[in-house]
C-alpha cells in the first residue's frame, strides 16, 4: 500500500511537471506575447491604446527574459516556483500568489457548495428510486434526471437569471462577499450558481446510485440478511448503503475535481470573481505568470483529489487492494 | 421494420432520441431551404418576440433568431460528431496496440494521458484553442484531445479486462500469433462497445463548443453557433427573453437526443445489463 502511495505521489509530481511545460509552451505559442499585450505592438494601437516603438518592444522583451530560448525561459521560471516566487501579474501588477489567494477560495467554496447539493438531490433520489422500482415514483425520478443530464448549466444559469426576473422581479444575482466577512450574505451569493452546477451533477449521481442500489438489493447477502429477519431499515442503512455507495463516491471525487477548474461558465454568468474566470482573462491578456501559476494549482489539486479518491476507494471496498 | 418497431417498444427514450437526432441532422443539411431569412443580415428590428415572422424573435443586431439557431445546428452537429469521430479513430489506433503489447510504450503513452486528464477539460480545450487561433477545425482539434485521452483510458480498460478473459489463454495455449489474437478475438469485442460509448460521448463534446464559443473562443463570428447565440445575447436577456430560452432548448435538445440513443444502444448491447435485464 505504501509503495502504491509513493508511485502515484511520484507519478503525480510528474505529470504536474509535464502540464506547466505544456501550458508554458501553449501560452508563448500564443500570437502576441506580453510585450505586444503591455506595449502595444510596433506602430498599431496596442490592448492599452499605447502606440510602440520597435525599439522600447525589443527593450522590453530583453528585460522581461523574453527573447532566451524557450528551455531556459522554463528553467528561470521552475527555480522560481521552487523558491516560492511566482511572480506578478502583468495585468494588475499585483502578486500572482495575492490574485489566486483571492480567488481560489471562491471557486473551492463553489465546488464544495455544489458537491453537497449535488449528493442532497441525486442520493436520496437514487436509493428511493431503487426501492421503488418500475412505480410511478421511480419514473417520475428517472424523467428528473433526464432532464438534469441533458439541461447544460449554462442555459440553467441564463434561464435563472432570466425568467424570475421577468415574472416575479427576482434575481438570483448577489454580489460576492466572503465566507469570513458575512456568512449569509455569503451564502445567498452562492446558492443558485451551485444549484446550477448541482443540478448537472446530481442526475448522474443518481442514476449510479438507483444501479448500485438496484444491483445491491438483488446480491445474496442482502438475501440473507433478510432471511435473518432483519428490520428492513436495518438491512438497508448498515448493509445495502454502504456497498452501493462506494462508486458514487468515486464519481462525485471526480465530478469535484473537475469543477475545480470547470465551473468557467458559471463563475461568468454570476459574476463571481473565482479562479477560472482569472484563469480566462489571463489567457485572453497574456497574463503568463497568472496563467501559469494557476494551471499549476489546478493540476496539482486536480491530481490530488483523483489520488484521495482513488484510495478512498481502495479503503472503502476491501476487495480493491493496491499491491 | 420489426427491428424498429421493436426498438421503439422497448427502449422508447432512445427512440425520441433517434427521431430528435434525425430531425437536427435534416435542419442542418437542409438548413439553406428550412431557414426564412439569412442568419447575418442584421436587417430587421431588434429584440422583436417570436411571432409568425420571425418563429424565434429577433436578436439585439436585428438578426432573425430562428435562422441563425437552424445554421447554428450546422456547427454544432459538425464539431459534435467530428470530435467524437476523431477521438474514437484515434483511442482505438492507439489504446489498442498500447494496451495489448504493453511495455515501454504502453508506460509512456498512458503517461500521457495521465497529464493530459489531469487537466480540467474546458480549460485544456479553451488553452489549445486560444494558441491555435479561432476557426472551426481548431475548436474540432481542441476537444478532440481532450476526448481521445478519455478515450484512449477506456479503450485500454476494455482491452486489459479481455486480455485476462479464458478464450484468450485459450488462445495463446494453443499457439495464436499475437496478431491473430488482437484482430480476430480482442477488436471484435471491444470495438463495438467503444462506438457505442463514443455515441454518448457527442452530447458532451456539444457542450464543449457551446461552452468555448459562450466565452469567445469557438468558431468565429458572423457564423453563429448555439453557444455564441447564448452568450451574445446576455445583455439583452432582460428586455428579450427568447434570446436566453430558445438556443438554449436547441442545444438541450441535441444533447438529450444523443445521451438518450447513446445509453439506450449501450442499455441494449452491454452483455451484463443484458444478462441481468434491468
Amino acid at each position: 500500500m505504501r509503495r502504491y502511495l509513493v508511485q502515484r505521489l511520484l507519478l503525480t509530481l510528474l505529470c504536474v511537471l509535464g502540464i506547466s511545460m505544456m501550458v508554458f509552451l501553449a501560452l508563448r505559442l500564443l500570437k502576441g506575447d506580453l510585450a505586444t499585450a503591455l506595449l502595444g505592438q510596433a506602430g498599431v494601437t496596442g490592448a492599452w491604446n499605447k502606440l510602440a516603438d520597435p525599439e522600447d518592444l525589443a527593450a522590453f522583451r530583453e528585460a522581461l527574459g523574453l527573447n532566451d530560448p524557450l528551455p531556459i525561459q522554463y528553467a528561470k521560471w521552475l527555480w522560481l516556483v521552487l523558491h516560492g516566487q511566482f511572480g506578478n501579474s502583468a495585468y494588475t501588477s499585483t502578486p500572482v500568489v495575492t490574485e489566486i489567494g483571492k480567488t481560489l477560495p471562491v471557486t473551492v467554496e463553489l465546488a464544495i457548495f455544489a458537491t453537497i447539493l449535488a449528493w442532497i438531490m441525486g442520493v436520496p433520489a437514487g436509493l428511493i428510486s431503487a426501492l421503488k422500482q418500475d412505480t410511478a415514483v421511480d419514473n417520475i425520478l428517472r424523467m428528473f434526471s433526464i432532464v438534469g443530464l441533458s439541461v447544460p448549466a449554462m442555459w440553467l444559469g441564463a434561464l435563472l437569471i432570466t425568467l424570475p426576473a421577468i415574472w416575479f422581479r427576482w434575481t438570483p444575482l448577489r454580489p460576492y462577499v466572503s465566507l469570513l466577512q458575512d456568512p449569509v450574505a455569503n451564502i445567498r451569493a452562492m446558492f443558485w450558481p451551485a444549484f446550477t452546477l448541482a443540478v448537472g451533477m446530481a442526475a448522474p449521481l443518481m442514476r449510479l446510485t438507483r444501479g448500485m442500489a438496484i444491483e445491491v438489493f438483488l446480491s445474496e447477502y442482502i438475501r440473507t440478511a433478510r432471511a435473518k429477519g432483519l428490520a428492513e431499515r436495518v438491512v438497508l442503512f448498515r448493509h445495502a448503503l454502504r456497498n452501493s455507495l462506494v462508486p458514487v463516491v468515486s464519481a462525485s471525487g471526480v465530478q469535484f475535481g473537475a469543477l475545480l477548474g470547470g465551473a468557467l461558465i458559471i463563475e461568468n454568468l454570476f459574476s463571481l470573481p473565482g479562479l477560472g474566470r482569472l484563469l480566462v482573462r489571463g489567457i485572453f491578456y497574456r497574463d503568463y505568470a497568472v496563467v501559469q501559476a494557476g494551471v499549476l494549482l489546478i493540476a496539482l489539486m486536480f491530481s490530488m483529489i483523483n489520488l484521495v479518491t482513488d484510495i478512498a476507494y481502495g479503503c472503502l471496498d476491501p476487495r480493491v487492494r493496491y499491491t | 421494420m420489426a427491428t424498429i418497431s421493436w426498438f421503439v417498444r422497448k427502449k422508447s427514450l432512445g427512440a425520441l432520441g433517434a427521431i430528435i437526432l434525425i430531425a437536427w441532422i435534416l435542419v442542418a443539411i437542409l438548413a439553406e431551404q428550412i431557414a426564412p431569412h439569412n442568419p447575418n443580415t442584421q436587417a430587421f428590428t431588434p429584440l422583436q418576440p417570436p411571432s409568425t415572422m420571425h418563429l424565434a424573435g429577433t436578436d439585439q443586431y436585428g438578426r432573425d433568431l430562428f435562422s441563425r439557431l437552424v445554421f447554428g445546428s450546422r456547427i454544432s452537429i459538425v464539431v459534435g460528431i467530428s470530435t467524437v469521430t476523431i477521438a474514437l479513430v484515434l483511442a482505438l489506433a492507439i489504446g489498442i496496440p498500447s494496451a495489448f503489447w504493453g511495455g515501454t510504450a504502453d508506460l509512456i503513452v498512458q503517461r500521457i494521458v495521465d497529464m493530459m486528464l489531469s487537466f480540467p477539460g474546458l480549460l485544456f480545450a479553451l488553452l489549445v484553442a486560444a494558441t491555435l487561433g479561432p476557426s472551426l477545425t481548431n475548436v474540432i482539434i481542441s476537444i478532440a484531445l481532450g476526448k481521445t485521452a478519455a478515450g484512449i483510458r477506456l479503450v485500454r480498460g476494455m482491452v486489459l479486462s479481455e486480455r485476462e478473459k479464458e478464450y484468450v489463454m485459450s488462445a495463446r495455449v494453443i499457439g495464436c500469433s499475437k496478431a491473430r489474437i488482437c484482430f480476430r478475438h480482442i477488436n471484435p469485442n471491444v470495438i463495438p462497445m467503444s462506438i457505442i460509448l463514443a455515441a454518448t460521448a457527442v452530447g458532451d463534446s456539444i457542450l464543449a463548443d457551446a461552452g468555448m464559443s459562450f466565452l469567445g473562443l469557438g468558431v468565429p463570428p458572423p457564423a453563429s453557433s448555439w453557444g455564441s447565440d447564448l452568450s451574445l445575447g446576455r445583455s439583452s436577456f432582460l428586455l428579450a427573453p427568447w434570446l436566453a430560452v430558445f438556443p438554449g432548448l436547441a442545444l438541450t435538445s441535441a444533447i438529450f437526443a444523443f445521451n438518450m440513443l447513446g445509453d439506450s444502444l449501450r442499455d441494449l448491447l452491454d452483455p451484463r445489463i443484458r444478462r441481468r435485464g434491468v
